[in-house]
């Protein structure tokens, strides 16, 4: 309930841009870039994942966390909280548990998530990204869906 | 010659009398034949058929006193369109037939006091994984809705239209494609369950669930009629689905966010974010 009161529209020097990692499995990355005109710089603010109708991480700590069990893959722990490690017939998959259903991702689709959140950091100042996170809430996100009409079907 | 003129005088007037006379009983008789004639005719008629009692014309007096109608009060709806609704096609339309007057006027009631909504089939359901400020992890999702009771007067309003369009002025016949019209539509709700649970209505399947709605919310309805609302069959049934169709396309859609995840909606704890942005 509070954290409506604290923030219900995103400010408008900052701009949430979609940015597809893995077109087949609908993997993609939400990241929340601030510009400042008088210093002619951008800031990263945050990074979401979103995969399929799901937005796993509404948090940047919790993107961390998420695209370092991938960076990890095979030697991931059982205290793992998104993924888990399942092998069949020689192969190694990772597999992660969304609210319906789950996803395996292999090991090159795991090499391409790192270096697509790699290429992400590039061209944007890390400097407000840990203590001046944008808290995105809930509703923040609802409204942005709306306005980029994410909410519509496609086809 | 005074004489002659005198002799000429009373002459002339004797002729005058006998032809007087003459045409005075020629006519004398042919009435009288006439009369003869009806009298025969009379006893005739009197043989054959019996004789027809005029029934004495009674006269009513105008009423120009005020009729009084038993309606039941607008402000009691808690929502402007379904008073609408009440106020287009009851009162307007002077239907205070008694079995479908009350019944239609608790559906209102019910919708009009809770605000229901119907999924748009264009929408894609987006479930969003958020901590709030003790870490706690929640799900919410959002998707696009529409108000059930925007949907169902522009169902009603159309489904007038096109019984208009097919002549059918039967009275019983609209009211019942009315009532199968609006059940339909609260059968397509999103929040099924909390309809039930305020009815207190049991189903097992989908396809049931108009039944079971039928029989709690048609209750004083003859079974005959309650059978021809939820017939699929039923005369108006093609065209409802077909103009449902055809509203669900056209109505602004509101953007909404649940706490919880489908089918555990809670109810009514969305918050409008955008209301009506198209």
């Amino acid at each position: 309930m509070l954290d409506q009161q604290i923030t219900k529209t995103i400010p408008s020097n900052v701009s949430l841009i979609e940015i597809p990692v893995i077109r087949n499995k609908k993997i993609c990355f939400i990241r929340a870039k601030e510009k400042v005109a008088e210093e002619k710089r951008s800031y990263l603010r945050s990074i979401l994942i979103i995969i399929g109708d799901e937005l796993i991480t509404t948090n940047f700590a919790d993107t961390v966390v998420l695209l370092a069990e991938i960076q990890k893959f095979e030697r991931g722990n059982k205290q793992n909280f998104y993924t888990s490690v399942e092998r069949h017939d020689g192969d190694v998959n990772l597999k992660l548990k969304l609210t319906e259903g789950h996803i395996y991702i292999s090991t090159v689709e795991a090499l391409a998530i790192i270096n697509m959140y790699k290429l992400s950091l590039q061209g944007v100042s890390l400097t407000r990204i840990i203590e001046e996170e944008l808290m995105l809430t809930a509703e923040m996100i609802a409204g942005y869906l709306n306005e980029n009409k994410m909410l519509n079907k496609k086809g | 010659m005074q004489l002659w003129l005198y002799i000429i005088g009373v002459s002339v007037l004797v002729v005058l009398f006998i032809v007087w006379i003459f045409f005075y009983t020629m006519e004398a008789s042919r009435k009288k034949r006439e009369l003869l004639a009806v009298k025969v005719e009379d006893e005739k008629d009197r043989i054959k058929a019996p004789k027809i009692i005029k029934k004495q014309e009674i006269y009513y007096q105008l009423n120009t006193h005020a009729i009084r109608l038993n309606l039941y009060p607008k402000s009691h709806f808690k929502n402007y369109i379904v008073e609408e609704i009440y106020q287009k096609i009851v009162i307007d339309n002077y239907w205070l037939e008694e079995p479908f007057h009350t019944e239609f006027y608790k559906m209102l009631q019910f919708i009009g006091s809770n605000k229901l909504w119907i999924k748009d089939p264009k929408t894609r359901e987006i479930i969003i994984n958020t901590r709030d400020n003790n870490d706690k992890l929640s799900k919410k999702t959002s998707m696009n809705v529409l108000a059930l009771n925007e949907v169902l007067e522009s169902i009603l309003y159309g489904l007038l239209l096109d019984l208009k369009r097919r002549k059918i002025v039967n009275k019983k016949d609209i009211q019942n494609a009315i009532l199968s019209a609006s059940i339909y539509v609260l059968s397509k709700s999103g929040e099924i369950d909390f309809i039930c649970q305020n009815l207190g209505v049991t189903y097992s399947d989908r396809e049931s669930l108009r039944y079971a709605l039928v029989d709690k919310i048609c209750e004083n309805i003859l079974l005959e009629t309650k059978n021809k609302i939820v017939k699929d069959d039923f005369l108006n049934f093609t065209s409802i689905t077909k103009i449902y169709n055809e509203v669900l396309l056209i109505q602004i859609n509101i953007h909404i966010l649940f706490l919880g995840i489908s089918p555990l909606y809670q109810q009514l704890n969305y918050y409008h974010i955008h209301q009506k942005n198209n």
